[in-house]
Formats: structure tokens, C-alpha cells, sequence
């Protein structure tokens, strides 16, 4: 009796084709949308060298020495163009470069915006004011020990021990991956609806022919949220298949977990959509209308649209992230990638079980109604 | 005496304040087709859903075979093929997959199962039309399928909630020959419409409702006992003098007439010569007249009689 | 008239799930809105950093100064993984911690790793902490060799440290970013709740429209069909301007400054984009999906276009050629003219005119679009009637 009505519930399913089709689709269309948006952001903030335009208005031997050794360095900072005041100007107001460095008694730094590569270039010029603070209070005490202090001074140091947990990918930009597979997996939740609606009397006259069977509601209810997450699960993981293998994102941390997930998560989806279509009286099209749009917002506080929201929350209203399980969905894939123990993603993983487990009990409350006021 | 099958006492079911059965009782022999006959509204769905235990009620008792019908009575469950009102098959299955899918709801065996499927399907004549879309199936062929996925499992009591409604006259017939040989094969049917001509076409007792209560049961025959009506004589006459429709309301056993300037209708009750009676006063009047009927009473003459407003104009 | 009746009459149904998602975007973008600075006088980048002082000596305690008049401190985490969250979302930049017996290895001249220091990313902002912190060690080594004790060595090297460069701002006249960002922000997000919102509703109201029966009996009536759908148009063009109206009022309330000058042109930008929004959504009821492929086909759109056309991420990120297949996306011109309004772009008249202009055409180009397609059914109707 209960495989009679999965396999006809996964027959069922699986007929809706342009539905189906556009479950698959989507992830596949925004996935190469993201591919072809993000694919080259991240390299563009890893560490470079900033172009620079260099003026002289008199000789100063210790700043030409002092940029010598800054832009010949073996991992140099500046890019130096030497050239005079009126074309610096224009190269600085072009976005040519990031700053003018004009050598005088001192250098003198000129730039066009604020920001973080300005913010260097003034962090380099006040080590070049440094040197001129260290200088003199080495001449007024120990002249002799000159050649050692600006030596110790400029000594290459590695004072900075790196203990950060290392991400497998630390492109922050990857993240829009998860939450897209999170989307997709929260969309489930269409299908979950299909399934409260088509087994309560109330709610559709299938429901109604279902309920007066010889059939208890427990099994075709079963069955039919069974097959929901079956459905669900497959395109879960062509949606991960797609990511990683087509379009060859680095998710980072172990595959087999990242789909384990996956397909957990779209089960989320799915009790997620069961639960709202058992609760209230409404009808159908009502019902799906709620489910999306509170998809979407979880969506969006989970950083879909604005990768960044995540932090703002995490920061201002940590519980959000906590609760929201779109952000525990693409949270426990993050956590893949971040954490190389599997304490975190295990802490998720349990998260989205309570969810569906919660979600579905709720469901099956709301559902177990024998009897209705009125059909 | 044959057995009871289906026993409904004192229903009482109200929406708010609307009183949708008003302590409806009813109880239908094993073999009969049982029908319930009233105009939209009066109640027979709810009767229905009730039955079904997909309603609940406010008051009153329903047994089915004997036993209190809950909504866990799988036991009777089993033995009920429903056809509702409204077509309930899914969309994205075929004719077969559709009726197997229904009669899996009954039956677990597979090969038990499929042999009843086929049998469902010949029965309703969907033979050509077995890996069809429910979609692509016209309004009548779509009503046989519906009826298919109600019956395929061999019930015992097989409700039929206005199975003919907007379909043509041969799937019309088809499905009501299909009836009837379900119930020569012993199935228990009970049967509901507003088309008071296909109650008494095939039903062997029938119930009529109005408003939430059960106006009048029994076989048409008893039904139309019931009423003073044994005959109406209707005449197409241009003119009638007063004085002459006088003489005609005294004849013997004439006990209404009525007359909108082109048609006199007499009611009478008993008698044999009514129309000869009636005829011979026209003629000794002198007056010409067109075309001449006389009409046994029909379920409408009961129910108008009754309840003061005929069937058909309480119809939607 | 009467379809235009009809068709307002179906939408004024579906102008309160409308509002809903309004409010929702107004409260999240209260959440997002960050003060926004004045940028026309030079004012460093400050990183957000979180310090540790395990050593607590008045060494650590100079740096941990040091360091802290320049960036912005923020307070420890409760736990180790709320700050690696925080560093990969990078709302903490860099977290350093000052270990136990710090200011010993100083005072023997140990250099390195004498930091414990966390970050994710490679990042200039990381570089640039990084290079502070070493230039304090290198400054205390070189007092140290001086002959001052680490300590003494450690407070004149914040005395020298303190002293930062000058800074001389040059910007083109009219580069000048306004007050306005905050409010252009609010403009800058705007598509994607347009897109979304006028889809989400106007489809299913157009949907219902468009019903196989509801269709013939109106294709039997006398209106002609192009009538029918300029009504249909018409009634949309005043629903959505009222769904504009909403936005361009709280826009107003939050930010007066919205109706002066050339802040104009983005109401102007706004109203082109909802229109967009609409003819997109009569466009895409034309072929009768159903519901739910409405709403996944609404998510791609909405998203789809507004993370190719800068909407998300700033312009300036996205790849040349990314931008260059956005050109054919009216979210691409829509965003361009707020990055003139708001300095990011040179603000140039025509540039902006030709903007606005792009959008119009998208505009009548889905409408031509939208009746082709129906002409096209209507004469397929006709043929199928001739050949039967």
C-alpha cells in the first residue's frame, strides 16, 4: 500500500514537467549568472601593487632611497612612475594612479579619493616621517649609531604569525553559491505545499477522494512527503552537480558531506512548504504566495541578494542568523569549507533536522484532522 | 428482509447559522439504488460528505453495514466506491495509471489490482483512451473516469454525488446502464441528482430533500401515492369563456385548472375519463382546440406539491 | 473602458501583498542604512581589528594604543568561531593577539612572529595592518638600539609613530560625492523589489486575464484587440505607478532632499524602471505559465538581472565583460544613472539622457513584443479556422 502510492506520487511528481524543468533550470541559469558575475572579483582584492606617480622638486637622496626600496623590493608595494607635476596631476584624476608622491624636503602625497589603497600610501609616507622622527632623535643622542638604528629600522620583519582557521576556499564570494543551493533547496518547499494540499479533504477534492479511501492518511501522507524529498533530493544534487563540475566552483571541504547537506536541506524545503500548506484554511494559491515570499526574505537575510547582510546580522541581531533556516542551510556549508573539524557543520547539520523534523511534526498536527467543519 | 447498509439518524449539521441538514434520517436496504433527489442547496452533498466521515456533524448517528462510520473505519472504507461531484483524478497521470492509482487506495494485491483495472476500464469504455491525459478528455469521457477510479475495487456501496452533471445524453445513458448493472451484480447504490428523470429511470427508492430535511421516501410509485395528482390534462385553446372553465373545474375528480390564455392544464385525482369529460364540455361549448396531452405525475408534481415551488425553477 | 475597469479591479486585490513587500523593504533597508560619511576632506581608511593583550605590559599596552588610535577596536568575540565567522564575512578585518611574554621577546630583539594574527582573506586591509604592527616592532629596535629600555623604547616609538603624514585631497569639480548617498542607496536597491513586486502580482492578475475562456469569449466580443491590449497597458501603467507613488512618497519622507535638483532624475529612473517592470511582466503572462512557474521564473529574472547590472555588487567589481552583456539589461542603464547621481561616475547630461532614453526603448520594445505575440496567436487562430 505504501509503495503503491510513492511510486505514484514520484510518477506524479516527476510529470510536472515544466515545473520540474524550471526547478532544475533555475539553479542552472542563476548559477552561471553568478559564475560569469563573481568569477573574477575576489582575485581583483587579493594583495598588488599600487601605481603611483612620482614628482621630484629637489634632491633628496633619502626619500629616492626610500621609494627605491619600497618599489624594488621582491614583493614590491608601489608601481612608480616618475614624471612631473602637471602629468601626475592628470594621471591621479585619470585613475591612473592611486596617489601623487611628491619628493621635496619631505614627500608630500596627493590623492584623489579616500579608501583603502590612499590609506596605504599615507601609512607608507608617515614610515617615510618615521625615518626623518628616528634620524633626528638619533642625531640629537648617538650620531655614531646611525647606520645601526636605520638598519634595525628597516630591518625585514616577520612579526606577524598567521593562526587563522584556513579556509579550503577563502573567496568570499563563493558564499553566493551556497545560498543559492539554499534557495533552491528552500523552494522544496512548492512541492511540500503540493502535498498538504492534495491529502486534506479541505483543501482539494483529490484530498477529499483520498480521505473516504480504505487507505489510512498516515501512509498516502507518508508517501507523499517521501516522495516530495525524493524529487527534492535529485534536484539538490544535479544543482550541486552543476555547480561544482560544470561550472567549477570551489565549494571547499569534503563533496560527499556538501551534497549529504544538499539533500537534507532540500528535505528542509520540503517539510518547510508541508508545514504552511497544513496551517489555516486558506487555499492553495494563497498559501504558495506566503511560502515564497518568506523564502525569499530568509533568503535575502541570509545574504543572497547582499552578501554582506550576514555580518550586518551577525553583529546586530545574532539570533536572526541562529534561527533563519536558510542562513543554517547555507551555514553548514560554509562551515565545510571554514572548519577542518566537523563540530560546526555537525551542530548545523542537527539544526536542519530539528527544523524538518519540527516543521513536519507541525504538519502532520495540523493534517491528522479526521473530520472537517465544512469542505 | 434484506439487510441494512446504510443507516443515517437525526443528522444535524450546521455551517454558522445555516442549518444545513435539519435532523435528516434515512436508511437504505442492501441491492437497492437509493436516491436522493432534491434542487441544488437542499443538502444531498453534505448528506454525503457526512456519510463519508469527511464532515463532522453536530448531532445524529450514521452506521454503515452495521457499524459506526468514523473516519478510521478502513473495515467499511474498503467496501465504499465514492464518485464525487466534481471529477477527482490527478492531472499528470494517465486513464489507466489514474484508476490503478484509486484502486491501489483499496486493493494491495498487483495482480488482483490490474485485473480489476482492466475490467473498470472495458466497463466504462475507455479502452481507446487508456494512456490519455485526464486533460485531454472531453467532459463526458473524463465523467467515466471518474466513475472508474470509484469502482474499479469492487465496492459494495458505490455513492454516486450527481455523476451526469454536464455531460451528454449517450455517456449520460452510458452511465446510467452502468449503474444499474453494477447494482445486478450486487453492488448497493446510492445515487444523487436533480434531474428527477434519471431518478426515475433507474432508482428503486428515493428520498426527496428540500432545505435539509427528507420531504417525502419511497418508491416513485409511493412517492406519486402520496399526492392528490393522478393525472394532468394540459389543452392548447386560443379562447375559453369563463362560464366554460367553470363547467370544467366541476367535473368529477378535477381539482385544480389553470389557464394562461393559449393553455388550460386540469389536475385531477383518480378517475378514468378525465379527458373524454373534458373534451366533450369544449365541444359542446363550440370551441376549437389545438393539441391535446394527458400526463401521468411525475417526481416534480410530488415535489411541487409539497414543498409549493417546482423542482426545475429552484434549480442553481 | 471597460477591461481597463475590469483589469484595475482584479489589481486592487493584489495592491495589499504589494504593500507587504514595500514595508519589508523599507524595514531592511533601515537595517542596512549606514551613516554615510562626508568624502570630500581626506579621512583614512580605518580596519576593524580586534586585539588580544595576553602579555598586558606597558610594552603590549603602547601598541595595542598604537594601533587602536588608527583603527576602529572591536570588542572580543565570546568565541573563536564568531570571529572566524566575522573574518570571512569581514566585518572584522584582522584580529591580533598579543601572547604571553611578548614584551620579554622584544627586549631580547625577537622579531619573529611574536604576533598571533588571524585573517581569511588576503586583503589590503590586512596588508596594511600588518605593515603597522611591524613598523612598531622596527621602531622599538631601532630606540632599542639607541640604548632605551624596551619600555622607554616602546613609548617613544608611539610618540613617533603618531606622527602621520598629510594628506592633500584632489578631486575634479564636479566629482564631489553628495550628501545624498544614503538616499540614493534606497535608489540604488530599488529594482529588485520593483522587478519583484510588480511581478509577483501583476503576472498573476494578468495570468487571469489571459484564462483560455476568459480570452476567446473576450476575442468574440467587439473590442479589437489592440484595444484590449492597450487597456490592459493602461491599467497596468496606473498600477504601477501607484506602487511607484508609495515608494517615491516613504522616499520623501525618509529624505526631503529627494525633490531637489538633479536628485530628480532618479525619481524620473525609478518611474522608467517600474514601467519596465510591468510591460516585462504583461510580456512574460502572455504565455499563460503557471503559478509556480511564475514565481521561479520571477527569481530568475529579478535576480539574474540584478546581480549581472550592478544592483548587488558595485559596478565597479563586475568584469568588463559582464558589464558589457549587461548593456543589453535595463538594470545596467538604470544603476549607471545612479552612479552619475551619486559621483561614482562622472556626471555627464547626455550620458544620463541617453540612460533614461535606453529604458524607454526597453520599454516600447516589450510592448511591440507583447503585441506581435498576440497578433501572431490571433492570425494562427484565424489560419487554423481557414484550414478546418
Amino acid at each position: 500500500m505504501f509503495r503503491h502510492n510513492l511510486a505514484y506520487e514520484l510518477k506524479e511528481v516527476l510529470r510536472v514537467r515544466e515545473f520540474i524543468l524550471w526547478l532544475m533550470l533555475f539553479p542552472i541559469i542563476l548559477g552561471t549568472l553568478f559564475k560569469v558575475a563573481f568569477g573574477s572579483i575576489y582575485s581583483k582584492e587579493v594583495f598588488d601593487t599600487i601605481p603611483v606617480a612620482v614628482v621630484r622638486t629637489s634632491d633628496n637622496q633619502v626619500a629616492e632611497e626610500f621609494l627605491k626600496g619600497l618599489s624594488e623590493e621582491e614583493k614590491p608595494m608601489l608601481a612608480t612612475t616618475y614624471t612631473d607635476a602637471e602629468n601626475a596631476k592628470q594621471l591621479l584624476l585619470d585613475g591612473d594612479v592611486e596617489g601623487i608622491l611628491t619628493i621635496g624636503e619631505s614627500i608630500e602625497l596627493t590623492v584623489s579619493r579616500t579608501g583603502i589603497l590612499p590609506t596605504m600610501l599615507q601609512e607608507l609616507v608617515s614610515r617615510y616621517k618615521l625615518y626623518e622622527t628616528v634620524i633626528r632623535d638619533t642625531i640629537a643622542t648617538d650620531p655614531a649609531s646611525l647606520q645601526t638604528v636605520l638598519a634595525k629600522l628597516s630591518a625585514e620583519v616577520n612579526a606577524c604569525r598567521d593562526t587563522s582557521p584556513k579556509a579550503d576556499n577563502p573567496d568570499v564570494y563563493v558564499q553566493y553559491f551556497y545560498n543559492l543551493i539554499a534557495m533552491v533547496a528552500i523552494c522544496g518547499n512548492m512541492t511540500g505545499l503540493h502535498v498538504s494540499t492534495n491529502n486534506q479533504a479541505n483543501q482539494s477534492i483529490l484530498g477529499a477522494r483520498k480521505n473516504c479511501s480504505a487507505t489510512p492518511k498516515g501512509i498516502y501522507l507518508t508517501a507523499g512527503l517521501l516522495g516530495s524529498c525524493i524529487a527534492q533530493s535529485v534536484s539538490m544534487v544535479l544543482c550541486v552537480t552543476f555547480l561544482r563540475f560544470v561550472l567549477q566552483v570551489n565549494f571547499g571541504g569534503s563533496l560527499l558531506l556538501l551534497y549529504l547537506a544538499a539533500i537534507l536541506s532540500g528535505c528542509l524545503g520540503v517539510a518547510f512548504g508541508f508545514f504552511i500548506g497544513s496551517i489555516g484554511k486558506m487555499k492553495h494559491e494563497g498559501k504558495s504566495a506566503i511560502a515564497i515570499t518568506v523564502s525569499m526574505v530568509l533568503c535575502f537575510l541570509s545574504g543572497l541578494m547582499m552578501g554582506n547582510i550576514k555580518g550586518i546580522l551577525a553583529v546586530k541581531a545574532p539570533w536572526v542568523n541562529r534561527f533563519n533556516p536558510v542562513a543554517i542551510i547555507s551555514d553548514s556549508f560554509y562551515c565545510l569549507n571554514m572548519y577542518s573539524d566537523y563540530r560546526r557543520f555537525i551542530s548545523k547539520v542537527i539544526a536542519m533536522l530539528i527544523y524538518t523534523a519540527v516543521f513536519t511534526a507541525l504538519g502532520v498536527l495540523f493534517t491528522r484532522r479526521k473530520k472537517y467543519e465544512s469542505i | 428482509m434484506k439487510p441494512t447498509v446504510v443507516k443515517i439518524d437525526n443528522l444535524v449539521k450546521r455551517y454558522g447559522e445555516l442549518v444545513a441538514l435539519d435532523h435528516f434520517s434515512l436508511e437504505i436496504k442492501e441491492g437497492e439504488i437509493f436516491g436522493l433527489l432534491g434542487p441544488n442547496g437542499s443538502g444531498k452533498t453534505t448528506t454525503i460528505n457526512c456519510l463519508l466521515s469527511l464532515l463532522s456533524f453536530d448531532k445524529g448517528e450514521i452506521e454503515v453495514f452495521g457499524k459506526e462510520m468514523t473516519p478510521t473505519s478502513y473495515d467499511i472504507k474498503r467496501e465504499i466506491g465514492v464518485i464525487m461531484q466534481n471529477v477527482a483524478v490527478m492531472d499528470e497521470l494517465t486513464v489507466r495509471e489514474n484508476i490503478d492509482y484509486f484502486c491501489g487506495l483499496y486493493i494491495a494485491d498487483k495482480e488482483k489490482r490490474k485485473a480489476c483495472v482492466e475490467e473498470a476500464i472495458k466497463f466504462v469504455g475507455l479502452e481507446d483512451f487508456v494512456n490519455f491525459r485526464p486533460k485531454k478528455l472531453s467532459g463526458g469521457l473524463l465523467r467515466r473516469l471518474n466513475i472508474a477510479c470509484g469502482i474499479a475495487h469492487k465496492p459494495k456501496l458505490i455513492i454516486l454525488d450527481e455523476p451526469t452533471v454536464a455531460v451528454d445524453p449517450q455517456s449520460r445513458n452510458r452511465i446510467l446502464e452502468g449503474i444499474q448493472e453494477l447494482n445486478r451484480e450486487g453492488a448497493t447504490v446510492i445515487y444523487t441528482s436533480h434531474y428527477m428523470e434519471e431518478v426515475e429511470q433507474i432508482c428503486t427508492r428515493i428520498a426527496i430533500m428540500d432545505k435539509g430535511r427528507k420531504i417525502a421516501e419511497g418508491t416513485k410509485d409511493e412517492l406519486k401515492g402520496m399526492i392528490r395528482n393522478t393525472e394532468s390534462v394540459s389543452i392548447e385553446i386560443l379562447e375559453l369563456p369563463e362560464d366554460v372553465r367553470e363547467k370544467i373545474a366541476h367535473l368529477p375528480h378535477v381539482y385544480e385548472t389553470d389557464y394562461d390564455g393559449t393553455k388550460l392544464t386540469v389536475r385531477c385525482s383518480g378517475g378514468r375519463h378525465n379527458l373524454i369529460r373534458i373534451l366533450a364540455v369544449l365541444q359542446e361549448a363550440e370551441l376549437g382546440f389545438g393539441r391535446v396531452y394527458s400526463e401521468l405525475p411525475t417526481l416534480n408534481d410530488v415535489f411541487l406539491e409539497i414543498t409549493g415551488t417546482a423542482l426545475r425553477d429552484s434549480k442553481e | 473602458m471597460k477591461v481597463f475597469k475590469a483589469f484595475l479591479k482584479v489589481l486592487r486585490s493584489k495592491f495589499g501583498a504589494a504593500i507587504i513587500y514595500i514595508v519589508l523593504f523599507f524595514l531592511v533597508g533601515v537595517l542596512m542604512t549606514k551613516s554615510g560619511s562626508d568624502e570630500n576632506v581626506w579621512e583614512k581608511s580605518k580596519m576593524d581589528l580586534v586585539i588580544e593583550d595576553l602579555d598586558d605590559t606597558p610594552e603590549s599596552r603602547a601598541l595595542a594604543e598604537y594601533i587602536g588610535k588608527g583603527n576602529n577596536i572591536v570588542p572580543a568575540f565570546a568565541n573563536e568561531d564568531d570571529l572566524t565567522d566575522a573574518l570571512y564575512y569581514t566585518t572584522v578585518d584582522y584580529a591580533v593577539t598579543i601572547p604571553k611574554g611578548f614584551s620579554e621577546r622584544l627586549a631580547a630583539g625577537e622579531t619573529e612572529g611574536i604576533f598571533e594574527c588571524r585573517n581569511i582573506h588576503v586583503s589590503y586591509a590586512a596588508a596594511n595592518i600588518e605593515m603597522q604592527l611591524e613598523k612598531f616592532v622596527n621602531t622599538v629596535a631601532a630606540y632599542q638600539a639607541l640604548g632605551k629600555t624596551t619600555q622607554e623604547a616602546s613609548l617613544a616609538a608611539v610618540t613617533a609613530l603618531s606622527k602621520e603624514a598629510e594628506v592633500e585631497l584632489l578631486q575634479k569639480e564636479d566629482d564631489k560625492k553628495g550628501e545624498n548617498s544614503e538616499l540614493l542607496t534606497f535608489f540604488r536597491y530599488m529594482p529588485y523589489i520593483l522587478l519583484s513586486v510588480i511581478m509577483n502580482t501583476l503576472c498573476p492578475a494578468m495570468i487571469a486575464m489571459n484564462k483560455k475562456d476568459f480570452r476567446y469569449r473576450t476575442d468574440c466580443s467587439g473590442i479589437r484587440p489592440h484595444s484590449y491590449t492597450m487597456q490592459i497597458f493602461g491599467a497596468s501603467a496606473l498600477y504601477v505607478g501607484g506602487i511607484w507613488a508609495v515608494f517615491m512618497l516613504a522616499g520623501g519622507i525618509i529624505n526631503s532632499t529627494m525633490y531637489t535638483g538633479r536628485l530628480w532624475l532618479s525619481v524620473v529612473n525609478a518611474l522608467l524602471f517600474a514601467l519596465f517592470s510591468a510591460v516585462l511582466a504583461i510580456f512574460v503572462s502572455e504565455f499563460s505559465p503557471s503559478d509556480n512557474v511564475v514565481s521561479v521564473l520571477t527569481q530568475v529574472a529579478t535576480l539574474g538581472m540584478c546581480f549581472l547590472c550592478g544592483v548587488f555588487i558595485d559596478q565597479s567589481l563586475l568584469g568588463s565583460g559582464v558589464l558589457s552583456a549587461a548593456k543589453f539589461l535595463p538594470a545596467y542603464w538604470y544603476v549607471r544613472v545612479i552612479r552619475m547621481l551619486d559621483g561614482s561616475l562622472v556626471y555627464d547630461g547626455g550620458e544620463v539622457a541617453l540612460a533614461l532614453g535606453i529604458q524607454a526603448g526597453f520599454i516600447a520594445m516589450f510592448i511591440l513584443l507583447t503585441l506581435l505575440v498576440r497578433r501572431a496567436r490571433l492570425t494562427s487562430a484565424v489560419s487554423r479556422r481557414a484550414m478546418a
